[in-house]
């Protein structure tokens, strides 16, 4: 019926997996089961996303979800981050807007022309956080409508949302913020909400020894880069999300949690948490 | 510490759910302040018309004739106009030119159902006060002149000598 509650999905795309659950009641802040979907490794010529996206095509399809909203949530391996500084002289959205695209093609070349880019709200006098997608992907999940009368209402950066479900626990001191999944770890730099550093690293492993190995690289760029003289060293808040976790107690070293004793699994990406 | 809320499909970041409520609120109050408005402009133009028409009805209302007054108020009247008639004009003229330049005149004190009259003065010397007073008792206003008071005083280094005089006056013609 028209009148009836059109479903909405949560899906997570990763470059080698696809996770998809059913928003739960907003008022019971539980969330239901997910199924997390294994992709063949993609063509290397293809896009890292389109194996996703293809095999999300095909869910649609299987379960006749012809009429649901889709939230997706993209994962660090599909979303280019960079923190710009505070230009002043650009008073107006489409300047800044122009700024930011012209950033991106600084760092990453003529590819970046192909590119979706969004950036925060801006704040005077502190640094940007911006990031970029390919912008066949969302016409990819535009199509999606394809398969009935399905929309996606929104496609939001992993991190991005792991950030604002977990901002408060930040406090107003100067600390370390990262998000760890498979292969990858994004971490920033904050300070009183200001951000000082961003940076992505890319990791071989999906053992704890992954993320492991580029933490320590990560913080010294964004601590080089900063400038910043970091005598005591910041705590770092991690949301670790499909990752395995050992018995390690490191100091300083604060994972943060969808629930109490909750595995840090995949499944979290697909709630935004 | 301000959110990302970053959304591909969103484009621009939109406003926190703080901003959308103020806008809400500001919207309640312009809302309420135009109300409020529109009722004082009516009762304002109620007030207006109700003035006009009572300025009309006024206008057009026949004139009679005012009410009689009382005998009592009529006497008081009477016996105001006659204590408020005399000749005041004339007699301080007169007081003024008996004074000349080395008097100078402070103040008058009259009343005038009585004719008394008392004038506070200045001079520098004695002598002068005396033949102020003596051509105060020489006038044909004066019928009695006394000089009440005097002190010396200092006023920027000068000494003068500050007097009052009580006259009971007449009429001159």
């Amino acid at each position: 019926m028209w009148f009836a509650e059109r479903p909405l999905l949560q899906v997570a795309l990763l470059e080698d997996r696809l996770v998809i659950g059913a928003a739960g009641r907003r008022w019971s802040g539980r969330h239901g089961p997910a199924e997390v979907v294994d992709l063949p490794k993609s063509d290397p010529q293809a896009p890292a996303w389109q194996p996703a996206v293809a095999a999300l095509n095909g869910w649609l399809r299987e379960r006749d979800q012809k009429r649901a909203r889709l939230q997706i949530f993209l994962s660090s391996q599909l979303v280019r981050w960079q923190l710009l500084q505070w230009q002043p002289q650009l008073a107006r959205a489409v300047e800044l807007e122009a700024y930011v695209r012209l950033r991106f093609r600084a760092t990453f070349g003529a590819v970046a022309d192909s590119w979706r880019v969004v950036h925060s709200e801006p704040l005077p006098g502190r640094a940007l956080p911006a990031c970029a997608i390919d912008e066949a992907l969302l016409a990819e999940l535009q199509s999606l409508r394809s398969a009935g009368d399905t929309t996606v209402v929104s496609v939001v950066p992993y991190f991005s949302a792991a950030f604002d479900r977990w901002r408060p626990s930040l406090g107003k001191r100067i600390a370390w913020f990262g998000v760890a999944e498979p292969g990858n770890l994004t971490l920033a730099l904050l300070h009183g909400g200001v951000w000082h550093g961003l940076r992505s690293a890319r990791h071989d492993r999906q053992d704890t020894a992954g993320w492991r190995s580029v933490l320590p690289a990560l913080q010294a760029q964004i601590q080089l880069a900063s400038g910043l003289d970091l005598a005591r060293t910041p705590p770092v808040y991690l949301v670790g999300c499909g990752i395995a976790l050992d018995d390690r107690r490191d100091p300083g070293l604060v994972w943060l949690a969808a629930g109490s004793g909750t595995r840090p699994g995949i499944e979290r990406m697909a709630w935004g948490i | 510490m301000p959110a990302l809320r970053m959304d591909f499909l969103r484009g621009h970041p939109t406003a926190s759910v703080l901003g959308w409520t103020l806008m809400l609120v500001g919207l309640i109050g312009l809302v309420l302040a135009a109300l409020d408005y529109v009722q004082a402009r009516e009762e304002l133009q109620f007030a207006l018309d109700r003035a006009e028409r009572q300025t009309r009805s006024v206008k057009t209302r026949p004139r009679g004739a005012a009410p009689p007054l009382a005998l009592a108020v009529v006497t008081a009247n009477a016996r105001v106009s006659a204590a408020l008639a005399h000749p005041w004009g004339p007699l301080l003229k007169e007081l003024e030119h008996l004074a000349g330049p080395r008097v100078s005149l402070l103040g008058f004190e009259a009343q005038g159902a009585t004719r008394q009259l008392r004038i506070t003065a200045e001079a520098k010397t004695m002598a002068e006060v005396i033949a102020y007073v003596e051509s105060l008792r020489l006038s044909p206003v004066s019928g009695s002149v006394v000089l009440a008071s005097h002190e010396v005083i200092t006023q920027d280094g000068v000494s003068v000598i500050r007097f009052s005089v009580g006259i009971a006056w007449r009429d001159a013609s």
